[in-house]
């Protein structure tokens, strides 16, 4: 014999899923993710690459000079991605500059070099930097020419200590901010099913005039409640595995595909993919829940997406903390949706916390069991359920 | 054997969401209803029709007093009772996603009756209130009459002791008026128990045993509407109803 629990699944999620408005919320807002992993990549490894190089038919960042070089000076320029170009005069310069033939140019005059150009703007910086490091390397030269003719012991001078950069992948803070927005939006995908079809569900059972007809069904109203409730987290729960999925073929596609990610941990595999799945049914649990509780005194769709559209809001909040640099601590593990974010992210980029783990998990369970308790509490009270 | 006893069933109201009013919606109403009979309830709107049928049909609890189903009370029974019981509201809708044939199979699931039990009695039942050329359409592309059809089939398909009707007919032409007046009379035959509430008085006065008039939420007058129209000295129920709760302008 079926339970009426089962029964009322079945009804929910049978009227749910022929019910168009909650179908697209549930199947298509997850379909936002790759769109945006593989545009945001895009456009994050075109500011990477400069588009300075696009209309060139060089790689190297052009300057023009109104000296010619010495033989001292092209060494030094061939370790460095600048090529300069020599001009008659600084009218010459100034118009190739205008012209954007080049990106900077340096006067020299009486034994001092000027740089002209925008070292604000993307290219600049880096192409100011290359110059720098031209004149810096010169100027050592220059120093080392005199200290030799003096006779000094040049070693002794420049190389009292000794230093290298040896790359090693780490944190990649372009990567870790789309990470983040992108978790941002499954979390947001996953809030807006359980908005609709909460409304649907909840609401819409009340404006329809059907209620009645189920109240007096053999039936408890708990067992009325924790139907509909598993109804709308099994909805959560299919918008969930869309998400995850989306979010680790749009992330290992990237990662293949644009240099945004060079040097970035990656950390994808089935551990990370199981465990991210389970966050992702913990926050679906929850948030059906808490869709169900602030819904409960609404009467019509219309109030009842009035009082859940907040909800998608409080979504956004990660983000904003991720950008603004918040790591997730003991305190923030405490808050759902916050932490449920952050853990996602981490998981990702190999950085997690069991500890965070272990207390987002626990204070979920606990968040929502305290909720169900409260809806069916709610939900056997008269006034809720016959507002007119 | 149902019995209403002094049953009163209190509400809040609330005006420009400051100001709280408590009213009751029936006080003190006391009365039994045996099977095989029609019991009609009466009333001008407000009067607490709705409210009564909604408690004895256990979809609300009173504030006082007690209903007894077959010696069963809600407080420790509810569920035996409710397989008992079918509701049926003018008010009342049908799940429109779900087809006529998917709502009777959900319904017997919710009553527990064997799969096959199931599709032997929606077989009778398309027979018996013609449902065949729209059983497996949406039942929200159906028309009324076709919904009613619908909505009394479910109530039928537990085979239950008792029906509760509220405003069965309201709204409904006189041919589906009919469809639900001639499946009340056979229930009645087959020695169900029926409450049934209406505004239409020749339809009360036609088909109850007996009749309950309802004012401001108490009971005015329970008896037959022979001994109510003698009583009143008056030709029929509708005379009989409006010199009972004190005519058109005191209603007004």
């Amino acid at each position: 014999m079926k339970s009426n629990i089962f029964i009322t699944l079945k009804k929910e999620l049978r009227a749910i899923l022929r019910e168009k408005k909650s179908l697209i919320i549930m199947l298509l807002t997850p379909l936002i993710i790759p769109i945006y992993f593989f545009a945001f990549s895009f456009i994050f490894d075109g500011m990477m690459n400069e588009e300075y190089f696009e209309d060139s038919n060089t790689s190297k960042y052009q300057v023009g000079i109104n000296y010619e070089l010495s033989d001292p000076e092209k060494e030094i320029i061939k370790n460095l991605n600048l090529e300069l170009i020599t001009y008659k005069n600084k009218e010459e310069l100034e118009n190739a500059y205008n012209n954007k033939d080049i990106l900077f140019y340096i006067i020299y005059d009486n034994n001092k070099y000027t740089i002209y150009g925008n070292d604000m703007s993307n290219d600049g910086s880096i192409a100011s930097t290359y110059i720098t490091s031209y004149l810096d390397s010169y100027n050592n030269y220059k120093a080392q020419e005199y200290l030799t003719s003096i006779g000094a012991d040049i070693n002794r001078v420049y190389h009292s200590i000794d230093y290298e950069f040896e790359s090693v992948e780490g944190s990649n803070i372009m990567m870790d901010t789309l990470i983040s927005i992108g978790f941002t939006f499954a979390i947001m995908s996953i809030c807006l099913t359980a908005i609709y079809t909460t409304t649907d569900t909840m609401a819409g059972e009340k404006e329809r005039g059907t209620l009645e007809t189920f109240l007096t069904f053999p039936v408890k109203s708990y067992e009325i409640i924790a139907g509909k409730y598993l109804a709308i987290t099994t909805s959560c729960i299919i918008t969930s595995l869309l998400d995850i999925i989306l979010v680790v073929l749009s992330l290992s596609g990237c990662y293949y595909l644009f240099d945004v990610y060079n040097n970035a941990i990656l950390n994808i595999n089935v551990g990370t993919i199981i465990l991210a799945i389970i966050i992702l049914i913990s926050f679906a649990i929850f948030i059906s829940g808490l869709s169900i509780l602030i819904s409960s005194k609404a009467k019509t769709y219309k109030e009842a997406q009035s009082s859940l559209t907040p909800l998608s809001l409080v979504t956004i909040i990660p983000m904003f903390l991720t950008t603004a640099g918040i790591e997730l601590n003991l305190g923030m593990s405490f808050i759902p949706i916050v932490s449920h974010t952050y853990l996602l992210q981490d998981l990702l980029i190999g950085n997690s916390n069991i500890l965070y783990l272990i207390i987002t998990f626990i204070t979920t369970i606990i968040y929502t069991i305290l909720i169900i308790n409260i809806i069916s509490k709610i939900y056997s009270k008269e006034d809720i359920l016959f507002q007119n | 054997m149902i019995e209403v006893k002094n049953v009163s069933k209190e509400f809040t109201k609330y005006i420009n969401k400051k100001e709280k009013i408590q009213f009751l919606a029936n006080d003190d109403i006391t009365f039994t209803a045996k099977e095989g009979e029609i019991l009609g309830i009466l009333g001008p709107n407000g009067a607490g029709k709705t409210t009564l049928l909604r408690i004895i049909a256990g979809i609300m609890k009173p504030t006082k007093g007690n209903v007894i189903i077959d010696n069963l009370s809600y407080d420790d029974n509810d569920i035996k009772i409710k397989k008992e019981i079918a509701f049926l509201s003018g008010n009342t809708k049908l799940y429109k996603d779900l087809s006529g044939y998917e709502l009777l199979k959900m319904c017997g699931e919710y009553y527990h009756i064997d799969k096959n039990e199931v599709d032997n009695i929606i077989d009778k039942m398309i027979k018996e209130f013609k449902l065949e050329s729209f059983i497996h359409q949406r039942i929200g592309t159906l028309s009324t009459g076709q919904n009613q059809r619908i909505a009394i089939a479910r109530c039928h398909l537990h085979n239950p002791k008792y029906y509760i009707l509220d405003e069965a007919t309201s709204g409904l032409d006189t041919i589906l008026s009919q469809i639900v007046l001639d499946f009340i009379k056979s229930e009645k035959a087959n020695g169900k128990c029926i409450l049934y509430s209406t505004h239409y008085m020749e339809e009360a006065e036609n088909i109850c045993d007996r009749v309950i008039i309802i004012n401001k939420g108490k009971v005015i007058k329970i008896d037959s509407p022979d001994n109510i129209k003698k009583e009143t000295k008056t030709t029929n129920l509708r005379d009989a109803f409006f010199k009972l709760i004190g005519g058109i302008e005191d209603e007004k």
